[in-house]
């Protein structure tokens, strides 16, 4: 074990420090409204019939032990044990549900909550930075993705990766290893994202942090390469690519990817797995698309399109500035790591651990798990640059200001646009259940246990009262990115989603 | 020593100020728009009020479903009235039919989905007012998941009958009643 080394202080505090938890409940207390509403739609959502009734369905028809066979592309067996418990023992379909929804909206409040105690402000100003954190990580492609009930499988890794983080940077206690890797062997469990962890453990170690030994990273890669080893011995096929792949400015099918790449596929894997990292810093692509820059390109780029690129863009580069003003300050002080370098070098190891599980395809999901520690690093950037502004003239500090207002302002927007996108996918999936079952009751005729699920959810895919997109002023809706869908937007002249 | 204090005092302030300006905005107008949504919801005439007949005119399919949800029978004519499909008067027409006619694929959808079930002879004429009006999407829906054999209907029509689509082929219905 390294022995732990003085560290070069972090910038002041923007403000006299307060003690006790007053700033960090007013950070919270800033963040509520969002996460409340967006906890109550998610709460409200009718479960989709594509997906969540085959989930059901394997849930009630297989044994724990099928699972547990690593002979699948999507190896995600905590998960599927989860809601296979809750399916037998938890009672009558409607608490059944409601537990399985619980299982996706509870690690999204925890979630949201861990990061701003984890940040713990102790001024106003740092508040404030607390709360462009959560409105940064609520509207992150990364966790809209993941908002898809009853999908919780990064929803669920993501609070575990923050929780390890803070563990790792915390003060040491007997059991924090222990409690390390069970937060590993979880996240892993529940998607393989969750080996997200592993890097984090090594940038701990590496940085000296508190809560690291290197007998838990010793562990954790034994436990790692064991998975690995287990996943690649259990399949006797690997198909080049599993997934539509986005290339440039359009998408091919897995098919196609095959005849055309598979032979030789490491370059797309090389692609794939930087669009998934750029998607978390810009935000572009989506899917490997540049879909954004081809709007642009066409001049038909919509004003959510540019809030999402420019606010992406312009946190990102003040991360950039923060993270390098931070290293060289580590390397100034004689590799003594603080926890802001630490944090900073935490966000790289976690990108590239995204990306690198990405390889296959890339998806705004897949970069989720990096959320948080984008998030947190935009809490510390805006901070030093606060505090870098308070020593600068007067008309730089006013134009630190303004731009930080401005940079919160469009990520407190891309926060609200979250809780409409998760209105949407209500509304589209209440629109299956009024349309698709009798499709599905001809074409899934040979599953009894599929159509008797399907039957019974019903009456929860209909609701009167499931959530919809909320018709806000014309240049508010057009900052909302909501896909097109004619059955609940109406038409407005540039294409924005206006809900009927 | 004091005036320096002072000017760094206002000068945090007025950063912090910046800083949590759109996080307090934002928790505030969020707050707004909910409790104005909740109000406006409480307020707004149940989906119910709209009769299925002209929800599916609309294309509000919410609206058509909570109609049959409220206890109309989507097998029940209902009364329908559109110049250019009915012609000058009113009309009871069978949900599905009516449908058809407005070529409201995800409405007949939802009434097969939900309840309606058609004769042999019914799945005959909502396949050839589909035909008539030129919609394949929706005769071939009928065929897929309105029961019966999917083999395609005899849809011949007398020429000399000049009427609406949808009264021809409704008067029919009513003949057959």
């Amino acid at each position: 074990m390294p022995s732990p080394l003085p560290c070069p202080p972090d910038p002041p505090d923007l403000a006299p420090a307060r003690e006790g938890p007053v700033w960090t409940a007013v950070a919270l207390g800033l963040s509520l409204p969002v996460l409340i509403t967006l906890a109550v739609v998610l709460w409200r959502t009718p479960y989709p019939v594509s997906e969540a009734v085959a989930l059901f369905e394997d849930a009630a028809r297989f044994p724990p032990s099928h699972f547990l066979a690593g002979d699948t592309a999507y190896y995600r067996p905590l998960y599927h044990l989860a809601l296979g418990w809750i399916w037998r023992h938890a009672g009558p379909l409607d608490v059944r549900l409601a537990w399985v929804t619980a299982l996706h909206v509870v690690p999204v409040v925890v979630l949201v909550v861990a990061l701003v105690v984890h940040l713990r402000p102790r001024s106003a100003g740092e508040a404030g930075a607390a709360a462009l954190a959560a409105a940064v990580l609520v509207g992150s492609p990364g966790l809209r993705d993941n908002l898809e009930i009853p999908l919780a499988y990064t929803a669920v890794g993501m609070p575990l990766a923050l929780l390890a983080w803070m563990l790792l940077t915390g003060r040491r206690r007997p059991w924090t290893g222990a409690a390390v890797l069970a937060l590993a062997v979880v996240a892993v469990g529940f998607k393989e994202q969750g080996l997200v962890i592993v890097p984090l453990v090594l940038v701990a170690w590496a940085t000296r942090a508190p809560g690291a030994s290197r007998a838990l990273l010793v562990a954790l890669l034994a436990a790692t390469v064991a998975y690995l080893a287990f996943r690649v011995a259990s399949r006797e096929h690997w198909d080049g690519f599993e997934q539509a792949v986005g290339i440039g400015f359009r998408e091919i099918e897995p098919r196609e990817a095959n005849a055309r790449f598979g032979a030789f596929p490491y370059p797309v894997y090389a692609y794939n797995a930087a669009a998934t990292m750029a998607s978390v810093l810009f935000s572009e692509p989506t899917r490997g698309v540049f879909g954004i820059t081809w709007m642009i390109g066409q001049r038909q780029a919509r004003p959510w399109e540019y809030l999402h690129l420019l606010s992406s863009l312009a946190l990102t580069t003040l991360i950039a500035w923060w993270c390098v003003d931070r290293l060289r300050a580590t390397v100034r002080a004689g590799w003594a790591w603080s926890p802001e370098s630490r944090a900073a070098l935490a966000l790289a190891g976690v990108l590239l651990a995204c990306g690198a599980l990405s390889f296959n395809y890339s998806r705004d999901r897949l970069g989720g798990m990096a959320a948080p520690f984008y998030a947190a690093s935009a809490y510390f950037a805006v901070r030093a640059a606060a505090d870098r502004a308070l020593a600068a003239s007067r008309a730089r500090l006013v134009a630190t200001g303004l731009l930080l207002c401005a940079l919160g302002v469009a990520w407190q927007m891309r926060a609200i646009g979250t809780i409409e996108y998760s209105r949407f996918v209500a509304a589209r999936n209440q629109f299956e259940w009024l349309t698709q079952p009798a499709s599905r009751r001809k074409d899934f005729a040979d599953r009894p246990v599929y159509l008797d699920i399907m039957n019974a959810m019903v009456a929860q895919g209909v609701v009167p009262d499931a959530p919809r997109p909320t018709r806000y002023p014309h240049w508010a809706t057009r900052l909302i990115s909501l896909p097109w869908d004619t059955n609940i937007c109406s038409s407005v002249a540039d294409g924005t989603c206006w809900p009927r | 020593m004091g005036y320096e204090h002072l000017q760094l005092r206002r000068r945090r302030h007025l950063l912090a100020a910046l800083i949590l300006a759109p996080a307090a905005a934002a928790a505030l107008a969020l707050t707004v728009a909910e409790v104005n949504n909740g109000v406006r919801r409480a307020r707004r005439p149940s989906a119910t009020a709209l009769p299925l007949a002209d929800a599916m005119a609309e294309g509000d399919l919410r609206s058509a479903y909570a109609a049959i949800a409220g206890g109309l029978s989507p097998n029940d004519p209902i009364p329908a009235y559109r110049p250019d499909l009915t012609g000058e008067s009113a009309m009871l027409v069978s949900p599905v039919l009516w449908a058809v006619a407005l070529q409201n694929r995800d409405a007949v959808l939802m009434l097969l989905s939900h309840g309606a079930r058609l004769s042999d002879q019914d799945r005959r004429r909502a396949a050839c007012l589909a035909r008539e009006l030129g919609n394949d999407d929706i005769a071939r829906a009928i065929a897929e998941y309105g029961g019966g054999t999917a083999e395609p209907p005899d849809c011949a029509v007398d020429p000399a009958d000049v009427r609406p689509p949808l009264v021809r082929w409704s008067d029919a219905e009513a003949g057959s009643r």
